[in-house]
């Protein structure tokens, strides 16, 4: 999956609930039990995704501490992907929350995503199947 | 008196839960009337009524310890009715049914306030009305579920009216070394619940294997109990060094590790006077199966979170958001740590209660 660096995403939050702890996102999908640590600089992409941001946004305002500015885009695209691939996060055309960054002060950290599927497993084995009052297949909205 | 569906189309939620507690009262009739208790949880008044006396000496002995006397002015409420004995049908709930789904699923009815939950492998029935404060149960033979799965059997429908009266149900298992209590996080198979009998056998307080109910407090963090019963596997119980008949353990239908037959206990059977309606917590412990038991270490609060929140969360439809930040705040507050169980519960059980009562 490809980035588009002029693209906004955002943060799901229909479908993912999210906390910041200790220097790190942990993030949840609420509809197949995945499971996300988002370490390194992932917690500082994460903060400007949640405001709606491109690639080019975030690679121009996290800190970067003098590193190549094409090695550190590229790797804020592969994030991004990564996220976008797992549904967390979402094209948001209209978005324009992030601007024109100042950018941070500090090292250059590149994010690290982990995904864990050992509560997807256990959904596939005992699934919760959330239905509106007409029952299954149809699933609530929203 | 609840309005039928015309033909051919599906009665709202509501004229469904209507018509759900129509067949419990009329349940009630043919038993005999109904059998009521007043339980405490996590400070919310509950009254139990069960569509008679067979009901009740089946499914309340596992939350006898909540009994709360006096007036319970504003209790949220919940009705149990089967139908074997009664006579008495459920009536069709089209949210419940699954044709053809894979696995053994349980089906969640979320719509703000009308909840409902179904499982297919105990086929139990359970909706909610959340701003009336009351629930309806439907065990179709009560006689026929088994003993292993009867104790935590009214867990469905307050766990859905827990989740509209603040106090958040954690899917954890706690226990306690003197008044120093341990919230152990981990999902399904983690070993909670053979850490968790452990403990009670070696003398440390009990509060619960597999849920517990965390209070809405500002102050230090309290747990509450729920069920007085633990789920253990037959290989667990050999490990914990336990006799008891192989009667009591019923084969799963699932693969792998779950193949391992289940049988449903009262602690108070196992460890007397080990249960402890409530608990202040000191810390989070995350066990594992494997390492050297006994082995403790400090974790950070993101890899206790991890282990915490995920079936917590997916659990709590309605306030996911509001779980999520609350255990946030619980792993923030509290020390965190990995215990190795290895094959030697007993061992683990021990640690951890040198590791709380060495706790500041």
């Amino acid at each position: 999956m490809d980035v588009d660096p002029a693209t906004a995403y955002r943060v799901d939050v229909h479908n993912v609930v999210h906390e910041t702890i200790e220097g790190e996102v942990i993030v949840i999908h609420l509809l197949n039990g995945s499971y996300y640590s988002l370490g390194g600089g992932g917690p500082e992409i994460w903060e400007r995704l949640l405001e709606g941001a491109t690639a080019s946004q975030i690679a121009a305002g996290i800190p970067n501490g003098g590193a190549d500015e094409a090695e550190v885009l590229g790797k804020v695209r592969e994030f991004l992907a990564d996220l976008a691939q797992d549904g967390l996060i979402v094209p948001d055309p209209g978005a324009n929350g992030a601007g024109s960054p100042s950018r941070s002060a500090g090292t250059w950290v590149p994010p690290v995503f982990e995904r864990y599927t050992d509560m997807k497993d256990y959904f596939l084995l005992d699934p919760i199947h959330e239905v509106d009052a007409t029952g299954w297949p149809n699933r609530q909205a929203g | 008196m609840a309005l039928p569906a015309a033909a051919g189309t599906v009665a709202p939620v509501q004229h469904q839960l209507d018509g759900l507690t129509e067949a419990a009262d009329a349940a009630a009739s043919a038993c005999g009337g109904w059998r009521e208790r007043t339980v405490r949880i996590a400070g919310e008044p509950f009254i139990l009524r069960f569509a008679g006396t067979h009901l009740l000496d089946a499914l309340f002995p596992s939350f006898a310890h909540l009994a709360a006397g006096g007036a319970a002015a504003g209790a949220a409420s919940v009705k149990v009715f089967e139908s074997t004995v009664s006579g008495v049908a459920r009536p069709h709930l089209p949210w419940s049914e699954i044709p053809d789904a894979p696995g053994e699923p349980i089906v969640r009815l979320d719509e703000g306030d009308h909840q409902g939950v179904a499982d297919s492998r105990s086929t139990i029935v359970a909706m909610a009305d959340l701003t009336r404060r009351r629930a309806v149960m439907h065990v179709p033979d009560v006689a026929g579920v088994a003993s292993a799965e009867m104790g935590a059997r009214l867990r469905p429908p307050l766990l859905l009216l827990l989740g509209a009266l603040g106090p958040l149900p954690l899917h954890a298992a706690a226990v306690g070394a003197g008044e120093r209590g341990a919230l152990l996080a981990g999902m399904s198979g983690a070993g909670k619940s053979t850490l968790s009998v452990a403990c009670a056998l070696t003398g440390m307080s009990f509060c619960g294997d597999d849920y517990v109910v965390l209070e809405d407090s500002k102050g230090a963090p309290i747990v509450h109990a729920l069920n007085s019963t633990v789920r253990l596997s037959l290989r667990s119980a050999g490990l914990l060094g336990l006799e008891l008949p192989a009667a009591a353990f019923a084969p799963e239908v699932q693969e792998g590790d779950f193949a391992d037959p289940k049988g449903q206990f009262d602690i108070d059977e196992l460890a007397p006077g080990a249960m402890r309606s409530r608990l202040r917590l000191r810390a989070v412990v995350v066990p594992r199966r494997d390492g050297v038991a006994g082995k403790a270490r400090p974790i950070g609060g993101a890899a206790a979170l991890r282990a915490l929140a995920p079936s917590t969360v997916l659990q709590s439809p309605g306030r996911r958001p509001y779980a999520m930040r609350t255990l946030g705040s619980l792993v923030r507050a509290l020390p965190c740590f990995e215990l190795a169980t290895g094959g030697d519960p007993r061992a683990a059980a021990t640690a951890l209660s040198d590791l709380l009562e060495g706790l500041d």
